[in-house]
């Protein structure tokens, strides 16, 4: 693998990433449904195309690094941050021993349902948790016990997540068979201009309206 | 075990998972018999008509505009709270489901608390601590 070639996919998936979150997230307002389309997308679609372990970590740091320009965070901008990086981790290690990067081998609608309900209840659970840690962290006010009181409240929300995620992958597998390729020629500058469109209009709308 | 196998165990599991976590916030958030005119602070339950009545609003300025309600250090000074500042202050809610956070007196001076939703109003605080449906103010 190209490593410029893999670095600008990092490069342009976090962005698209962070794009969503940034400025589609505010509108969306629902965290579960955010992860079961657009953190699940991402992060499979990478993978699938690009067969590479780690690259979602590094989509995760660009996407959560373009979260602290969010305006409209209503929590710890940094803590959001991290809880998308966290999301990232979360996904590389459930996949971290799959045999074939790629999930080529799940062929039926079932198994890419159940695939789509468990990384996206996995990984929004996970990422909400790190949020409701990093939080009151960050204002020296965490205490576990209200964190333990939040759980069962968390894992219920995740199944928005699940149900979201159980569409989402399945027809991910599907627009995969696609077989979209740019030749370098054209991959490089598309992928620049892409992820410098995502990062002007971040960027933009944080100085716009925070 | 095959992928075929495990992706689908595996997404029951989270499934049964979530769907008794949801069953257990209803059960817990039915279970309580909320009478909205009560608050309980410091083990003592209060009815709010009476309590805020010689409490003065006033409005403090936060990143989301000016809001208006009662001083938090004032409504635990009249519930009888000793050494104000030796305690550490939680704010609970049920709905819509089970949530908590605790701050310190130093929060607490700055804070407020109104009865439009029942929320605790923190200007210095990330919106993660305006908990909202606050139903006890325990003092530990």
């Amino acid at each position: 693998m190209n490593e410029m070639r893999l670095l600008l996919g990092i490069i342009l998936f976090g962005s698209l990433w962070g794009f969503s979150e940034v400025i589609l997230g505010p509108i969306i307002n629902n965290g579960a449904i955010m992860t079961g389309i657009f953190a699940i997308s991402f992060m499979f679609l990478s993978r699938m195309i690009f067969k590479q372990r780690g690259m979602q970590l590094g989509m995760g740091l660009i996407a959560g690094t373009l979260k602290i320009f969010d305006p409209f965070c209503v929590t710890c901008m940094v803590c959001s941050g991290i809880a998308i990086a966290a999301e990232a981790a979360i996904f590389e290690v459930m996949f971290y021993k799959l045999e074939k990067l790629d999930f080529s081998n799940l062929k039926t609608i079932t198994v890419q349902s159940s695939l789509g309900i468990s990384a996206a209840y996995v990984i929004f659970v996970g990422g909400y948790i790190v949020t409701q840690i990093l939080t009151p962290l960050s204002q020296n006010s965490f205490y576990l016990e209200n964190l333990f009181v939040k759980i069962p409240g968390i894992l219920s929300s995740g199944l928005m997540a699940a149900l979201v995620g159980s569409i989402t992958i399945p027809i991910l597998f599907q627009t995969n068979k696609l077989e979209l390729r740019l030749k370098d020629r054209l991959y490089y500058p598309t992928t620049i201009g892409i992820s410098a469109l995502c990062w002007i209009i971040i960027i933009t709308n944080f100085l716009l309206f925070s | 075990m095959g992928n075929d196998r495990f992706f689908p165990i595996l997404a029951i599991s989270v499934l049964l998972i979530g769907i008794f976590a949801s069953l257990y916030v209803t059960a817990i958030t039915n279970q309580q018999d909320i009478d909205e005119d009560k608050i309980e602070i410091n083990n003592i339950m209060f009815s709010k008509t009476d309590f805020f009545k010689d409490i003065e609003q006033i409005t403090i300025t936060t990143d989301r505009g000016e809001k208006t309600g009662y001083p938090l250090d004032e409504i635990i000074i009249k519930s009888g709270v000793d050494c104000t500042e030796c305690h550490k202050y939680t704010f609970k809610a049920i709905e819509p489901d089970p949530y908590q956070q605790t701050v310190t007196w130093e929060d607490i001076k700055t804070g407020i608390f109104s009865l439009d939703r029942d929320i605790v109003y923190f200007p210095y605080k990330t919106h993660s601590f305006w908990v909202y449906n606050i139903v006890e103010i325990e003092v530990d």
